[in-house]
């Protein structure tokens, strides 16, 4: 059975063979969706994001606490290449928007105190990726107590429960699968700009110069939450390759594969997949 | 029905539903808990390092002639440390290169990839320019491998206008005379 929900301008697809799946749980799991969708939207100004994004000082619930609180450690785990505060690139480099925003703002621009937020600099967040990882975990708790096997996929992001053969697509071309890989309990999730790109402008961009990365064509990681899994598949991506390589050797139960832009192939010893 | 009756009706259900609200709350509070439980616990461990994990090394290297050509060689990459491959011997030079354009100068990275004397493969990155020459440092590396894979660079240094682009071109040539 597959359930489709448009969000974030991709697809959420629940896929599962388990017929005890209730039509009201799905019907739930989408609700929460939305719900996230509004509070962390970049796009609407009423959202809990725009508004601490307009306001300098912020007293923040726990889940926009533990949000940051991932986005940090990844950023100090990434040598600091992953980084949240890349708001004016994106929206210069990607919406060809032109408000004005600062363009020098960093992840120390971010005051984080007990539940109290300071932006510094005018700085602002941009959390419309993070939270998207963060309820893949989330849904996979909700059907994780009612169902036995399923399959989350929001758009290359993906958690399963039990065991799973997937394929993993060629960067290069979609309708082409290059790579399988079997998980069990685990997720997997993609980085790649080749998606959404306008000539070698994509919404990857690396913080220390501030256009988007292009020297790996696709990162795939796997770890056993989607939000850890995805973050560190930005981070790797958005990094020059050897950091990249060192992201991987260095940090505890995360595995990874990393496909550059010359088509050389880099994958860490638990990353366990065959040519298709 | 009486009216009396309607009302105890009505609000016996407002309550129901407001029970199950209540407990659809308490389910969503708690599973958002324990994810953000599993984040912090995870927070103090993923970041821990390991010394002794090895770095990850190519496991393969595939030939992509610019960006469109299909996938070619497969092999048996199913992961065995025995069959681990050292990095390849193919030597990659990265050389960044200014020009001048009309009322502007561009710069371009071009990553040339030699296969003992000869070219294996190019890949450009802009890294100064604007609208015009980006476009056609696009279509320069849309064309130039096809023009230039297997050649010395000697041979190499006669290409002209590759995709339409004659100063990033010419901004090729002159990194090939620097090797």
């Amino acid at each position: 059975m597959l359930y489709t929900l448009e969000a974030l301008g991709t697809k959420l697809v629940i896929d599962t063979l388990d017929e005890t799946l209730k039509e009201e749980l799905v019907h739930f799991c989408f609700c929460e969706v939305k719900k996230f969708e509004q509070k962390f939207s970049r796009f609407d100004e009423k959202s809990y994001l725009s508004k601490i994004n307009r306001n300098w000082w912020w007293e923040i619930d726990d889940e926009f606490l533990s949000l940051l609180e991932l986005s940090q450690h990844v950023h100090k785990n990434s040598f600091w290449y992953f980084d949240i505060t890349l708001w004016s690139s994106l929206e210069k480099l990607w919406y060809w928007s032109s408000k004005q925003g600062n363009e020098k703002s960093s992840m120390d621009d971010i005051i984080l105190s007990l539940n109290t937020l300071t932006l510094l600099n005018g700085t602002h967040i941009d959390f419309w990726w993070i939270w998207k990882w963060y309820i893949i975990d989330i849904l996979f708790k909700y059907l994780d107590m009612n169902i036995s096997q399923f399959i989350i996929n929001f758009w290359w992001d993906i958690r399963v429960k039990w065991k799973h053969r997937l394929g993993l697509e060629d960067p290069l071309d979609s309708s082409k699968i290059i790579w399988e890989v079997f998980l069990e309990d685990m997720a997997i999730c993609g980085s790649s700009g080749q998606k959404r790109k306008f000539w070698w402008n994509h919404h990857l961009i690396n913080p220390k110069t501030r256009q988007s990365q292009n020297e790996s064509l696709a990162v795939f990681t796997q770890h056993r939450l989607a939000s850890f899994a995805d973050t560190y598949a930005t981070a790797i991506f958005v990094s020059p390759l050897e950091t990249s390589l060192k992201i991987l050797e260095h940090t505890e139960w995360l595995d990874g594969l990393i496909i550059t832009r010359s088509w050389e192939i880099y994958q860490s010893n638990n990353f366990l997949c065959t040519l298709f | 029905m009486s009216s009396k009756k309607y009302f105890i009706i009505l609000i016996t259900l407002l309550l129901l539903a407001s029970c199950g609200k209540q407990e659809q709350e308490e389910i969503t509070t708690e599973v958002k808990k324990e994810v953000q439980n599993d984040i912090q616990q995870e927070i103090t461990t993923t970041g821990s390092t390991k010394e002794d994990r090895p770095t990850p090394i190519p496991i393969s290297t595939k030939t992509k002639d610019g960006i469109s050509t299909k996938f070619v060689e497969p092999t048996n990459t199913e992961f065995d440390s025995s069959e681990k491959k050292e990095p390849t011997s193919l030597k990659v030079n990265k050389i960044n290169k200014t020009y001048k354009t009309p009322g502007w100068n561009d710069e371009v990275a071009f990553t040339i990839t030699m296969n003992g004397n000869t070219i294996e493969k190019v890949v450009t990155e802009s890294v100064k320019w604007n609208d015009i020459s980006r476009k056609l440092q696009q279509s320069f590396w849309d064309a130039i491998n096809a023009q230039i894979k297997g050649k010395t660079l000697e041979e190499a240094k006669w290409i002209k206008a590759v995709g339409g682009a004659s100063l990033t071109t010419k901004a090729f040539v002159d990194v090939l005379e620097t090797m």
